[in-house]
């Protein structure tokens, strides 16, 4: 367990959260994700304590994962279960999401859009990559 | 297989679900991109730890608003204007010479976001999370925070309809402070309950 401090005071409104010694996200999807979650039910998609329930449900089923992926896993299972979004529908999105990124890959024109791609360095099969989402997503 | 080249392709698919649960959302109009990007955005600069100095400031400072802080914590650091619209109710917990007072939640790393901006990593770990409520001294002495066995310890653990942070003990002498000069001496982790700041001399902000 580390401490982060401010360093001897903090200066007021010029001073970013960010820059607390400390990384908001420390991967674009994760701040995708924590808007998206926060923009639904601000948009009255979903009540945000259906929202807490499931990230306390997140935890049970796995105390020590990364909190954003149990963040991820919440509003996925709230989403299916409201049935804002079905299942084939997003395996399906997935699968396309990911020939796109193997077409980005093997044609080496420009990378995709997501800048973590960039840190992978062995090309990946797409019909691999779909599979191991699927086991992920379960 | 190495382990980061399994960490890749474990970051590389989750990233992937995300988008398409994105995509999905902004298909069937549940959602905008720009609204996503503007709450990222607003958390990313416009709300932190900032704004909880000022509150303990304005307490440390002001006798009146300290008890309505203590009595309503939602309705003062409203006056302040902060408040979140995920509907949590805040309390705000006094440290005195006799209670200290922590914060956590073992279930869900709930955090009182209107006032502390998003956790630090250290507040989401397993670790923490699973032994403050156990062993809170020794893992406050990991802090670098040792108490004597005269004060008690309390540890509260947040839920999703109540939120807690501390109103730390003020440094000596905060009385001769502005309230933006007192709000620089605040620190989130003095706000989380694991770090003091009564011994510091607030003119200098040394110990």
């Amino acid at each position: 367990m580390s401490r982060e401090s401010f360093g001897g005071g903090m200066a007021l409104d010029d001073e970013l959260p960010r820059k607390n010694g400390e990384l908001l996200f420390e991967s674009p999807w994760e701040a995708r994700a924590f808007g998206l979650a926060v923009a639904l039910s601000e948009g009255g998609r979903f009540a945000w304590r259906d929202f807490s329930a499931e990230l306390a449900e997140s935890t049970r089923r796995d105390q020590e994962a990364a909190y954003y992926r149990r963040w991820l896993d919440a509003l996925e299972r709230l989403l299916l279960a409201q049935g804002l979004v079905n299942k084939e529908d997003l395996q399906a999105r997935i699968d396309e999401l990911a020939h796109e990124h193997h077409d980005h890959d093997t044609d080496d024109s420009e990378i995709g859009t997501l800048s973590e791609i960039r840190d992978i360095h062995c090309a990946k099969d797409a019909h691999e990559f779909a599979h191991s989402i699927r086991t992920t997503a379960r | 297989m190495t382990e980061s080249h399994d960490h890749n392709e474990h970051e590389m698919a989750i990233s992937l679900r995300t988008r398409a649960l994105e995509s999905l959302l902004i298909e069937k109009g549940l959602i905008s991109a720009d609204v996503i990007d503007g709450l990222i955005d607003r958390y990313e600069n416009d709300i932190g730890p900032m704004n909880g100095a000022k509150v303990v400031a304005k307490a440390w400072l002001d006798a009146g608003y300290k008890s309505r802080l203590l009595n309503d914590g939602t309705a003062a650091i409203a006056e302040l204007g902060f408040g979140g619209r995920q509907g949590a109710q805040m309390v705000v917990l006094e440290n005195t010479d006799d209670i200290h007072n922590v914060v956590v939640c073992t279930l869900c790393s709930c955090y009182p976001w209107p006032v502390l901006g998003l956790p630090p990593s250290w507040y989401k770990s397993y670790a923490y999370r699973s032994r403050v409520v156990k062993e809170p001294r020794a893992v406050l002495r990991e802090f670098g925070l040792e108490l004597p066995a005269s004060i008690q310890v309390k540890v509260w653990d947040s839920n999703s309809d109540v939120r807690y942070m501390v109103l730390p003990k003020p440094p000596h002498g905060v009385d001769t402070l502005s309230e933006n000069e007192a709000a620089r001496l605040v620190t989130r982790d003095a706000m989380i309950g694991v770090e003091t700041l009564d011994a510091l001399d607030a003119r200098t902000g040394h110990r």
